[in-house]
C-alpha cells in the first residue's frame, strides 16, 4: 500500500511536473497565466488519436505530429491573443478563458464530447517490482519527464537562446536593454510551452481518457507547482511536481480521494502563509 | 468641444474618469439607477416566462458581478473566488431555512457566513499579488466547489437541495431582484466615491505608491474583498429563491471566473459594467440557443476580442459613442 502510494505518486509527480515546467515557462517571460494549456493538450492528444487510429500513422509517428500541432498552436495563442494584452495583468486571465473556451470546443466540434483512448502498443504492460504495479504508460510518462526537463534545463543554462529567456523572465526591460529581441524570446517559449503540453497529452492520454475537458482540471494541480516551485524555476517546478504528486498520492489513500486536488490547495495556503516569496524563490519577483 | 474628456489610455475605465457619462451630479446618477431598476422590473414583469427568467439570471448575476466590481474593478485584485461566495449565498439560506431558521435569518446568516469566509481567503492572499492572487482564489473556489460537491451529509452532494421559499409569492422575488441589482449598482456607486474606493484605486494605480502615502492597502483590500463576498452571497440567496432547487453544479470553480470574465467584457470599475457583461455572458448563449460547442467556441472568440479591442469593456465603447454623438450635436 506504502510503496503502491509512492509509485502513483512518482508518476502523478512527474505528469504536474511536465505540466508545471511549461507553465512556469511562459508564466516567467511573459506573466499570463496560461490556463489555453490545457486546451493545447487536449488538441494535441487528439491529434495523436486522429494520426494514430484514422489516418494509421505508427504510434511514433502521430506522437511526433501531436507535439507538433502542440507547438505551433502555443504560438499562436501568442501571436494571436497574448501578445496584445502583455502589459494588462488583468485582461491576462480572461483571455486565458477565452482561448481555452475555443480550444477545447474546436476539440468538442471536431471530435464528439467522447471519452475514447489512445492507446500506444504498450498499453498492456506493467512494470512488477515486488508487490507494486506501476503500467508502462507510468513508466513511460516518468521516462519522458525525466528526458523533458533534462532537456530543459540544459536549454536554458548552456545555450544562448536559453540564458535570454532567463534574462527576459528575470527583468524583460532590462534584457531589453541589453538588446535582447524580446518578441523572438516570447515565441520560443511558447514554442517549447507548446511541444511541453505536448508530451504532457502522450503521457497523460494513455492513462486517462482523451475528452474535451480532459487537461482543466490537472492544470489547476499544474499551476499550485508554478506558485511553490518559483517562475521560471525548473528545478524547482521538478521538485514541487514530484513533492505535490506524491502528496495528493498520499493523501488519496490515507485520508480521501474526493478531496484529493484539495492536499496541494493546502500547501499552497501553507507556503503563501509562512514563506510568501516562494519555496524556491531567487529574489528576482515578488509575489506578495 | 473641448478634449478633456479623453479617456486615459490603456489604463482600465474608472467610475471617477472622466466621461461624459459622469458629468451628471451624484444624485442624477442615483436617481437614473433607480429609473433604470424600475423599467427592469418592469420588463421582467411584462416580458413571457422565458424572458423574464433570463433576465432575472441576468440581474442576479449583475448583483454578483457588482460586488465583484468593488475589489477587482476598483482595487484592481482579479479575485476568481466569486463564485463560492455566490454558493455559500445559496446554499447558506437554503440550509439555513431547513434547520428552522426564518427566511430574513437565514439571508443574514448566509451573507454573514460567505462574509467570514471571504475574511479568511483575504487574510491569506491579499498578501499576493496579481496572477497569485487570481491562482490563489480560483482554487479558494475549487476547494468550496469540492465541498459542496463531497459533504453529503450536508449538501446532498450533486443532487442538490431543494430551497424554501421565503416570500409570500413570485411577484414579491420579482420586485426584490431587479431592486437588489440597482441597490447593488448604487452600492458601488457610493463606495466607489467614499474614502474606501479612493484607497482601492490608488492601490490599482501603485500599491506600493499608496501604502508610502499611508494608505492601510492590507486592511482596504480586505474591507473591500469582504464587501464584496458579502454581496456576492446576496446574489446566492436570491437564485436560491428564483430556482426553487440548487445543485453544486450552478457553483462550480469555473463559475468565479465567468463572473470575472463578465465584470471585464463589461467594464471593470464602472457603474454599469456589471449588468452589462452579465446581460452579455448570460443573456446571449440562452437566447441564441446554441450547441454547446459551438456556443461556447463563439463565446470565447468574442471575450477574447472584447477584451483586445475594447480594454475598457462594453461601458468604454458606450463612452466613445455618446462622445461620438456629443460631437457631432456640437459640430452642428
Amino acid at each position: 500500500m506504502f510503496l503502491q502510494a509512492v509509485a502513483n505518486g512518482i508518476v502523478l509527480g512527474s505528469l504536474f511536473a511536465l505540466l508545471g515546467v511549461g507553465l512556469t515557462l511562459t508564466y516567467g517571460v511573459m506573466e499570463v497565466p496560461n490556463f489555453a494549456q490545457a486546451g493545447v493538450i487536449t488538441l494535441a492528444a487528439y491529434t495523436m488519436l486522429w494520426l494514430n487510429q484514422t489516418a494509421a500513422w505508427p504510434f511514433g509517428l502521430a506522437v511526433l505530429g501531436g507535439l507538433a500541432v502542440g507547438g505551433v498552436l502555443s504560438v499562436l495563442t501568442e501571436r494571436l491573443a497574448y501578445r496584445f494584452v502583455r502589459t494588462r495583468p488583468l485582461a491576462a486571465p480572461v483571455v486565458a478563458l477565452g482561448i481555452l473556451l475555443v480550444l477545447d470546443n474546436i476539440a468538442l466540434v471536431l471530435f464528439g464530447g467522447d471519452h475514447v483512448s489512445l492507446s500506444p502498443p504498450y498499453a498492456g504492460d506493467a512494470l512488477h517490482l515486488g508487490a507494486v504495479n506501476v503500467p508502462a504508460v507510468g513508466v513511460a510518462l516518468i521516462a519522458t519527464t525525466a528526458v523533458a526537463l533534462l532537456a530543459l534545463y540544459l536549454f536554458l543554462q548552456r545555450t544562448r537562446t536559453g540564458r535570454a529567456i532567463r534574462a527576459v523572465s528575470q527583468n524583460a526591460e532590462a534584457a531589453a536593454t541589453l538588446g535582447i529581441r524580446l518578441e523572438q524570446q516570447y515565441v520560443i517559449s511558447f514554442f517549447i510551452s507548446g511541444i511541453l503540453a505536448g508530451l504532457a497529452a502522450f503521457a497523460y492520454g494513455p492513462m486517462y481518457a482523451v475528452f474535451p475537458y480532459m487537461a482543466d482540471a490537472i492544470l489547476l494541480n499544474a499551476f499550485v507547482v508554478v506558485v511553490l516551485g518559483g517562475l521560471g524555476n525548473v528545478g524547482g517546478a521538478a521538485v514541487c511536481g514530484l513533492f505535490l504528486g506524491l502528496l495528493e498520492s498520499f493523501g488519496a489513500v490515507y485520508i480521501s480521494a474526493a478531496y484529493q486536488t484539495l492536499f496541494g490547495f493546502a500547501v499552497l495556503l501553507l507556503m503563501i502563509v509562512l514563506r510568501p516569496s516562494g519555496l524556491f524563490s531567487s529574489g528576482a519577483r515578488r509575489i506578495a | 468641444m473641448s478634449e478633456s474628456h479623453a479617456p486615459r489610455a490603456g489604463a482600465l475605465d474608472l467610475a471617477a474618469a472622466p466621461s461624459p457619462l459622469n458629468r451628471f451630479g451624484p444624485a442624477r446618477d442615483y436617481f437614473g439607477i433607480a429609473l433604470l431598476g424600475i423599467g427592469l422590473w418592469l420588463l421582467v414583469v411584462e416580458t413571457n416566462a422565458f424572458y423574464s427568467s433570463v433576465l432575472a439570471t441576468i440581474l442576479i448575476w449583475t448583483i454578483a458581478t457588482g460586488g465583484l466590481n468593488i475589489i477587482a474593478g476598483l482595487g484592481g485584485y482579479p479575485s476568481l473566488v466569486q463564485g463560492a461566495f455566490y454558493g455559500i449565498g445559496a446554499y447558506g439560506s437554503a440550509l439555513a431555512m431547513k434547520w428552522g431558521q426564518p427566511f430574513w435569518a437565514s439571508c443574514f446568516e448566509a451573507v454573514g457566513a460567505a462574509s467570514l469566509l471571504g475574511l479568511v481567503i483575504g487574510l491569506v492572499f491579499s498578501r499576493t499579488r496579481g496572477q497569485y492572487f487570481a491562482i490563489g482564489t480560483m482554487f479558494s473556489g475549487l476547494a468550496v466547489a469540492l465541498v459542496l460537491n463531497n459533504w453529503r451529509m450536508l449538501t446532498n452532494g450533486q443532487l442538490g437541495i431543494s430551497v424554501d421559499f421565503g416570500f409570500a409569492d413570485m411577484d414579491q422575488l420579482n420586485i426584490v431582484i431587479p431592486a437588489a441589482a440597482a441597490l447593488t449598482l448604487a452600492i458601488f456607486r457610493f463606495v466607489s466615491r467614499r474614502r474606501l474606493g479612493w484607497r482601492l484605486q490608488t492601490i490599482l494605480e501603485d500599491e506600493d505608491l499608496a501604502e508610502h502615502i499611508g494608505v492601510p492597502t492590507a486592511r482596504t483590500k480586505l474591507t473591500g474583498f469582504v464587501l464584496s463576498a458579502a454581496i456576492g452571497a446576496v446574489a446566492g440567496v436570491l437564485i436560491g429563491q428564483y430556482n426553487g432547487t440548487i445543485s453544486p453544479d450552478l457553483f462550480d470553480y469555473y463559475v468565479g471566473f465567468v463572473m470575472f470574465v463578465a465584470l471585464s467584457v463589461g467594464g471593470a470599475g464602472r457603474v454599469l459594467g456589471p449588468l452589462l457583461g452579465s446581460a452579455f455572458i448570460v443573456g446571449i448563449p440562452d437566447l441564441l440557443n446554441l450547441s454547446s460547442g459551438i456556443g461556447l467556441l463563439i463565446a470565447g472568440l468574442i471575450f477574447v476580442l472584447v477584451i483586445i479591442l475594447i480594454p475598457g469593456g462594453f461601458m468604454s465603447a458606450l463612452d466613445a459613442l455618446v462622445r461620438w454623438v456629443a460631437m457631432k450635436a456640437a459640430r452642428r
